[in-house]
């Protein structure tokens, strides 16, 4: 018998690799109006008792964390806030948060806002289980334990964060941005609900909404690619540019609409938490780093000046894409689709009040800011790497002339 | 550029096998709540899919299950045809037939409407349809390379967690012999958890499948892989199913909160066994299934206690934390008077939903056979401690008597 025992074990730690091989991550979700509050029902369903809300001071003013806060109560969780998030969160508004979880001892995160408040309450989530100083979670795969179970209610379409194993925090001195990349920061589950993005302002939902764009067509193009994230990541264009221009404009309060928006940013999430992003992040990064140009903006107009750069080397999947959002015409090469394709975003942008250039960028930081650009976008698998004058060359385009 | 663009292809092909290490499974999108199944309707037209195939049982048809599905499909315009040749322990030909169907109406997505059977089937199908194999070639662990065609999934019993398990079980044609096939593949895109559906669930079906879910979730409790994360889920399918499967199997039957609960707490399960496996339980069960055609839900019911008393000593701390969390015995109880509580709970709640003690189809002779064939497979599975034949034989004359 002891025999058999042992052989079986050693078996079983053969098969266990072979689960760890295929992991399950992907956050439960509820999805459509007042879905926030049935996340709540799951938390208590789910054991927990005490949570932290991590949020912003705006969204409280705006009430809208008032509805989902009555929720709690009734289901007798304990609710504490943090609402100290600012845009480009720092490791040190992130400490302040965990402190903050360990004084209530909260056996759960709830974040309610955009990706500033979803990626600091992801870091919050894994160092608290895991005893370490956020800024020691920086690179892969820092966190042993699990994380504290983390819920999330995202209120703006466009980052995905709620679908990642990604969470981007900036560095309290020189707010360069720093990443940490964990399957463990893949929320339990997450609540797309339309009805908390209805009065999000037009010039925020246009440059979130290009976010997931972004994601969504950088995944696409990405050598990581495959048949399962291109679903997602086409999805996810078809869906910004049909429900992008509505939700900017008469539509901005159509629950369908936002709904739809809200999905296509999630799907770009499953897509890009495989497949990655590329180059348009890697120098957005940088210029929200530098001038603190927000994320969404400098990806929309990045976009088109990067997409020109990788035009010949993904011409055909840029084609794809064209063909899947019904962009140009059956006729057309994949040339053409290609080109067709990038103008029609540069018209989208146009059409959503997205400039073509970005006043803050100065000739002179250039050279330094396309090093540090393909520092970060070199690891990214593009579809063909760009060098320094190229790169320099890309971001010269977005400088108003 | 060429050598370092060879060094970050290098780096590259690095990261995603680590990648596909740590991320690859996955879970489906999940819309849950009243009516949640059309909802689904509305995500599978955001992919934009031409023709869908209903894969599911002539009873469900002739109840108009189907029916409201159905319509709104078509409202969002996407061509139906209805498979409705499932039956209970689907067989290789039953499958092949779908597959037929769906090759003649040309179908590019696949919606199950029904319990673990049309589920698993459907799962079987998606993926021979997209890798054009024969239902017996893809028996086994990861036998494809492809994408399996998109599934999207209405469970109509609260028991099987089919609908988040990346594994699907067939019977062979002749000897009806239960075979496993496992693929992150399997995996559907998305799921409906509709309570409004499982209304009309009768009693015994209810009792029998609701059983089904509590035994994925304690042989997942108790399993070897088990983890924080298995344990989160499993603890509280568990608790959730102790607190509302006597209120659906009783007068409480049509009340949606109940059954969204129920269906709510064997998803959780699904989520648990994905991870940390199943049992003994199970290992008996689908013998008697294959033998006898007894019912998969009602058999792990039966043998449940009976298996849940060889682990007294080898799984007694996770037996008795799982009655604390579930709230079952007090607080001043040792762990060996927690798991008597448990076991004895767990024949309580048997008897009140109305399973019976033993099966009486066993038949005496058949018991060494069957022991034989239940070790085989139990063997495989992270047991807390390996049965012994005359252990397994001693169980089945149990039941039989």
């Amino acid at each position: 018998m002891f025999a058999m025992t042992s052989l079986y074990r050693a078996r079983h730690a053969l098969l266990r690799i072979a689960i760890r091989l295929i992991g399950t991550e992907k956050p439960t979700t509820a999805i459509g109006p007042d879905s926030s509050l049935q996340l709540c029902k799951m938390m208590a369903d789910l054991g927990l008792r005490k949570v932290m809300i991590v949020t912003d001071k705006p969204l409280v003013e705006l009430g809208m964390i008032d509805g989902i806060k009555a929720k709690l109560d009734e289901l007798k969780i304990q609710v504490a806030v943090f609402d100290a998030i600012k845009p480009d969160p720092t490791f040190e508004v992130v400490r302040e948060g965990i402190t903050r979880a360990r004084d209530a001892s909260s056996d759960a995160i709830l974040a309610v806002g955009g990706g500033s408040s979803i990626d600091a309450a992801k870091v919050m989530a894994i160092s608290l289980t895991n005893n370490k100083d956020p800024q020691k979670m920086v690179g892969i795969l820092k966190g042993r334990k699990q994380a504290l179970p983390l819920f999330v209610i995202p209120t703006t379409a466009g980052t995905g964060s709620e679908a990642t194993v990604a969470a981007v925090i900036s560095n309290d001195v020189s707010h360069q941005k720093e990443v940490v990349l964990d399957p463990k920061l893949v929320p339990v589950a997450a609540a797309l609900d339309p009805a908390l993005m209805t009065k999000l302002p037009n010039h925020i939902t246009a440059a979130t909404g290009m976010d997931a764009l972004t994601h969504a067509i950088e995944s696409y193009i990405g050598v990581f690619a495959t048949d399962e994230t291109r679903f997602y990541g086409a999805a996810a264009a078809r869906m910004v540019f049909e429900n992008l221009p509505k939700a900017c404009g008469e539509q901005s309060e159509d629950l369908e609409v936002r709904e739809h928006m809200a999905l296509a940013s999630y799907y770009a999430g499953l897509a890009f938490t495989k497949a990655h992003v590329g180059y348009v992040h890697a120098i957005a990064h940088q210029l929200g780093g530098k001038y603190g140009i927000p994320h969404g903006l400098a990806n929309a107009v990045m976009l088109p000046l990067v997409l020109e750069f990788s035009k010949d080397a993904a011409r055909h999947k840029l084609a794809e894409l064209a063909r899947v959002c019904s962009i140009g015409s059956l006729s057309m090469s994949d040339e053409q689709l290609a080109q067709a394709f990038i103008d029609h975003i540069k018209s989208l942008n146009k059409q959503l009040g997205i400039p073509a250039t970005l006043e803050k960028i100065e000739r002179q930081d250039i050279p330094q800011l396309a090093t540090a650009a393909l520092k970060e976008g070199n690891s990214y698998p593009v579809p063909c790497f760009m060098d320094q004058s190229q790169c320099e060359a890309v971001i010269a385009r977005a400088m108003v002339s | 550029m060429l050598f370092m663009t060879a060094l970050y292809r290098t780096r590259l092909f690095f990261l995603r096998i680590a990648q596909q290490l740590l991320l690859g499974g996955e879970k489906p999108t999940t819309v849950i709540g009243p009516d949640s199944r059309l909802q689904l309707c509305k995500i599978m037209a955001g992919f934009n899919f031409r023709h869908i195939m209903i894969v599911t049982d002539k009873p469900l048809l002739e109840l108009g299950i189907t029916h409201t599905i159905q319509e709104r499909l078509e409202q969002l315009d996407m061509k139906v045809s209805i498979f409705s040749g499932v039956k209970p322990d689907p067989t290789c030909d039953v499958i092949r037939e779908g597959i037929l169907h769906a090759r003649q109406h040309d179908c590019d997505a696949l919606l199950a409407v029904g319990g673990g059977s049309s589920i698993d089937a459907a799962k079987v199908m998606a993926i021979c349809l997209a890798n054009n194999k024969e239902p017996q070639q893809v028996v086994g662990i990861l036998k494809s390379r492809k994408q399996a065609l998109p599934l999207f999934v209405i469970p109509t019993t609260a028991g099987t967690g089919s609908e988040t398990t990346v594994g699907a079980v067939l019977s062979d044609d002749v000897t009806h012999q239960k075979s496993l096939v496992i693929d992150p593949k399997l995996m559907p895109i998305a799921a409906a958890i509709d309570p409004v559906v499982m209304q009309k669930l009768p009693a015994s079906v209810t009792a029998a499948t609701g059983m089904d879910a509590l035994t994925h979730a304690v042989e997942a409790y108790i399993s070897t892989f088990s983890t924080r994360n298995s344990r989160f889920y499993a603890g509280a399918a568990a608790r959730m199913i102790f607190e509302n499967l006597p209120n659906a199997c009783g007068e409480q039957s049509d009340d949606l909160e109940v059954r969204e609960k129920m269906a709510l707490a064997a998803y959780y399960a699904g989520l648990a066994i994905t991870k940390a496996h199943v049992g003994n339980v199970h290992a008996i069960a689908h013998q008697l299934g294959g033998k006898y055609g007894i019912p998969h839900g009602l058999a792990n019911a039966v043998l449940l206690p009976q298996v849940l008393e060889l682990y007294r000593v080898s799984a007694r701390q996770s037996l008795a934390e799982l009655a604390r969390i579930s709230g079952i015995g007090e607080l001043s109880m040792s762990d060996d008077q927690l798991v008597d509580t448990l076991i004895s709970h767990i024949r309580q709640l048997n008897e009140k939903v109305g399973i019976p003690q033993t099966l009486n189809q066993v038949q005496q002779q058949d018991i060494p056979e069957l022991a034989d064939a239940a070790l085989k497979e139990g063997n495989g599975y992270p047991v807390p401690s390996f049965m012994e034949k005359r252990q397994c034989e001693s169980i089945l004359v149990k039941v039989a008597e």
